[in-house]
């Protein structure tokens, strides 16, 4: 694990030749007096980079930073090698760049071809023909093409989703853009979800904005964790993984002192321990347990809390 | 790539709009109105044609409005996600060119009905190709403020609204004047007049006042400006420069449209000014050649409308020739009138000024309206009646020149009974039943004899002081009871009641009261007699 404020600046940067689509220095953003990004230090490449943190964090304001959506309030960011405070440099951005935000908004009225058909020439894909083509590959991708002349008002809230997926997937841009993409998928479109975008990032990259942590645990060869508008760690999912171990009990009962934890469906509690130690005193028998991602994600906020 | 892009998303919106079924419903009632108001039998001169286009324009201006307005509605609610390549402002600069479009294309059907390609029957006058451009300027005016209104207002209760209130346009003149007891009048009144004369500031172009097209396209234009402008405004972010230019263009564009406006009603009412005074100027626009053609009578008319002389001449020769050779030579000429709008609703007060008598220029072939009026105003110049007569300052009620008139008017009817209690029904004349009942005597003695009898007699029958019961006895027929009793049924039956023996000081009217049922006795001055 490295923490955030402790890397060095890779060689990651955009434009350099080495495949970096993302770099930011000092990012900031503000609403009124409240912080959204606090001077974030970020360089991102190809693969999939998992964004984490609490609601709040900053997680949306600095994927709408990234797709250009927003202005940044402050410090330096290029995306694809452009910057997005200029007119020119928003638009070669938004060339390269397919974003899912988080409340995708799609025209009810529409049929979801003619929907995709629509984003398609707002990212002026050329060529009728060839746009067409290019619909209907990503609403196969996405499985929706044999709905493709359903009413958007009629799909349900998944196939939704698929269809906003569908539309970021258009192009095949060089940088995808995710914001909570699998709310709403079922496991199996979740499934099919990972399998695309894990196809889709052989040679592109992606950050995927989740609270779906197994997600990011199965997709992301790199995760980063915002808290108050700061990343707080930059690392890959092992090490994340890792901050857990030692820490992570199977205990009989809810010991007072612990980072936190849960009862689970065998009616014993898995205890979150801030420190790596003994078994707490008062939790009965108790015995260490391997841990999971989303154990050394609860335990990194929670420290934080 | 960009031009691509927007020229491809002006294409995608131009498409769904058309396909629109309110757009295309709005379109096919447009195109129904314009087939089933017009009829062959009218005669058309190109300034009617385009005044017809424009009476229909309405329905389809109000698709197109409608059509464009689901896509400004939409913008305003589900926008988009702007991190697409594509800005918010060209999206909306692509979707008010399609809307533009597709408006000015929606006025196409009916104006191509209202030009009537398939019929035989020529179209007179000569036409100034960019008045076709007004109804498609109709309807991307309607267009752009479609969008406009989508954007600042995008409940759909407005189009709802719309939707109910046009299947009731045609109600509407009824709404606003025959049912003056209607609540909401004066507002469904005044909002009917503002949409039209948004539509059509200028009161007629037929039958050619084409002058005025340019200040009426350069209005459409701007109001199609106006609510490209307005669209504009409320797409952009608020105290953004963009905005602020946005402001101060529709600003300028709606000044501009007040006041091209009031350039061409100004225009307008100084045609009109010009054309009542009976000559089409070149206030009106160019001059054509005047054409005359001499058979009994002389008709005369502009250069285009010659097709028009055999309908004249079916009306006027058959009284020119069923009077006596020797007071032909006296007889008036016949002209084009050079106004249309005012000549156009039945027997014109001054269809007969000059020695001219002139024809209205809105002709139905197939109704008795239009030749018996312009057979009056033969008819009453060959007996001497003066001008004012028409103007009912005098009457000719008890002469024996009124039965003469009243049969030679009705001479080239197929039915000469029924043309004559048409002709009552609307006479200015107001002949007294004993008139009548001389003229229904007349018209059972074959015409060769009554004409033989008029050249015997004429100088007296026309003498003013020659009485009425006299006409019998110098046209060899007697007035029966029976013709009495007829003249008196068709009295009955026409719009007035006039008095026995045409002697009282007071003409008697009796007129019917839509609201309650009954009718209403109103007595009117009896002029003196004409001399």
């Amino acid at each position: 694990m490295t923490a955030a404020a402790d890397r060095p600046d890779t060689a990651a940067r955009t434009g350099d030749g080495t495949g970096g689509l993302v770099s930011a220095r000092g990012l900031t953003k503000r609403y009124g007096l409240r912080s959204a990004l606090a001077g974030i230090d970020l360089d991102i490449g190809p693969g999939v980079t998992g964004l984490l943190g609490r609601n709040g964090a900053g997680k949306t304001t600095l994927l709408r930073c990234l797709a250009t959506d927003l202005d940044p309030g402050g410090g330096e960011l290029e995306v694809l090698g452009s910057t997005p405070l200029t007119s020119a440099g928003r638009t070669r951005i938004r060339r390269g760049i397919g974003h899912l935000p988080q409340n995708p908004v799609l025209y009810p009225h529409f049929t979801a071809f003619s929907l995709v058909d629509y984003i398609a020439v707002l990212k002026e894909l050329g060529g009728r023909r060839a746009r067409h083509d290019e619909v209907r590959r990503v609403l196969d991708a996405v499985g929706l093409y044999a709905r493709r002349h359903s009413r958007v008002r009629r799909l349900s809230g998944g196939m939704r989703q698929r269809l906003a997926l569908a539309c970021a997937l258009l192009g095949e841009p060089r940088l995808l853009l995710l914001d909570e993409p699998t709310i709403g998928l079922d496991p199996e479109q979740r499934i099919r979800f990972r399998d695309l975008v894990s196809e889709f990032t052989r040679d592109r990259g992606a950050v995927l904005s989740t609270h779906q942590i197994e997600d990011v645990g199965a997709l992301c060869s790199r995760v980063l964790v915002l808290d108050a508008g700061r990343l707080v760690f930059d690392g890959s999912p092992d090490e994340l993984t890792g901050h857990a171990r030692g820490r992570v009990w199977s205990a009989a009962k809810r010991p007072r002192d612990a980072a936190t934890a849960w009862r689970g469906p065998d009616g014993r509690y898995r205890v979150l321990t801030p420190e790596a130690a003994d078994p707490p005193a008062d939790a009965g028998e108790a015995h260490p347990v391997e841990p999971t991602l989303e154990d050394g994600y609860l335990l990194f906020t929670a420290e934080r809390a | 790539m960009r031009a691509r892009a927007v020229a491809a998303l002006t294409r995608l919106e131009f498409w769904r709009m058309l396909r629109n079924p309110v757009l295309l419903v709005a379109v096919g009632y447009g195109a129904w109105e314009q087939w089933s108001s017009q009829t062959t039998a009218v005669m058309m001169d190109w300034g009617a044609v385009v005044d017809s286009m424009i009476d229909n324009a309405p329905y389809a201006a109000a698709g197109a409005f409608l059509a464009a307005f689901f896509p400004g509605s939409r913008e305003r609610r589900y926008g988009a996600d702007s991190a697409l390549p594509l800005s918010p402002r060209l999206r909306l600069a692509a979707l008010l060119a399609a809307a533009v479009a597709v408006g000015a294309l929606a006025l196409v059907p009916t104006g191509v009905l209202a030009a009537r390609p398939w019929s035989e029957a020529e179209i007179a006058g000569v036409l100034d190709p960019a008045a076709l451009a007004i109804p498609p300027g109709v309807g991307a005016a309607a267009a752009a403020g479609g969008v406009a209104v989508g954007m600042w207002f995008p409940s759909w209760a407005l189009p709802a609204l719309l939707i109910a209130v046009v299947p009731v346009y045609r109600l509407t003149w009824a709404l606003a004047i025959e049912l003056p007891a209607v609540p909401g009048r004066t507002m469904v009144e005044g909002v009917f007049l503002v949409g039209w004369e948004m539509l059509m500031p200028t009161g007629s172009y037929s039958p050619g006042l084409w002058s005025m097209v340019p200040g009426h396209l350069g209005f459409l234009a701007l109001l199609a400006s106006v609510g490209c402008g307005l669209a504009l405004i409320r797409a952009e972010r608020r105290r953004s420069r963009a905005r602020l230019a946005a402001v101060a263009a529709t600003a300028l564009f709606t000044t501009g449209a007040l006041g091209t406006y009031t350039l061409i009603e100004r225009m307008e009412t100084r045609v009109r000014d010009t054309l009542l005074g009976g000559e089409w100027t070149a206030a009106v626009g160019p001059v054509p050649d005047r054409v005359c053609e001499e058979l009994i009578l002389e008709y005369c008319g502009y250069a285009t409308y010659e097709s028009w002389f055999p309908v004249w001449q079916r009306a006027a020769e058959p009284v020119a020739a069923a009077l006596p050779e020797r007071v032909r030579a006296d007889l008036p000429t016949v002209q084009q009138s050079t106004y249309a709008g005012e000549t156009t609703v039945g027997h014109d007060a001054q269809m007969l000024e000059n020695g001219v008598a002139y024809t209205p220029a809105a002709w139905e072939t197939d109704a008795e309206w239009a030749r018996t009026g312009l057979a009056e105003a033969i008819a009453l110049a060959a007996v001497g009646a003066p001008e004012r007569l028409q103007r009912e300052e005098c009457t000719l009620d008890g002469q024996a020149r009124h039965p003469v008139a009243l049969w030679l008017i009705v001479q080239g009817a197929d039915d000469e009974k029924a043309s004559l209690e048409e002709y009552l029904s609307l006479s200015l004349t107001r002949p007294s039943a004993r008139d009548v009942a001389t003229a229904l005597a007349l018209l059972e003695r074959p015409d060769g004899a009554v004409s033989e009898a008029l050249a015997r007699n004429w100088e007296e029958l026309v003498d003013p002081a020659t009485p009425v019961e006299r006409a019998g006895a110098l046209l060899g027929v007697e007035v029966a009871p029976r013709h009495m009793a007829e003249a008196s049924d068709m009295a009955g039956r026409s719009w007035f009641a006039f008095e026995e023996g045409g002697e009282a000081d007071a003409w008697v009217m009796t007129e019917a009261v839509p609201e309650s049922g009954s009718e209403l006795e109103v007595e009117l001055i009896r002029p003196a007699s004409c001399t």
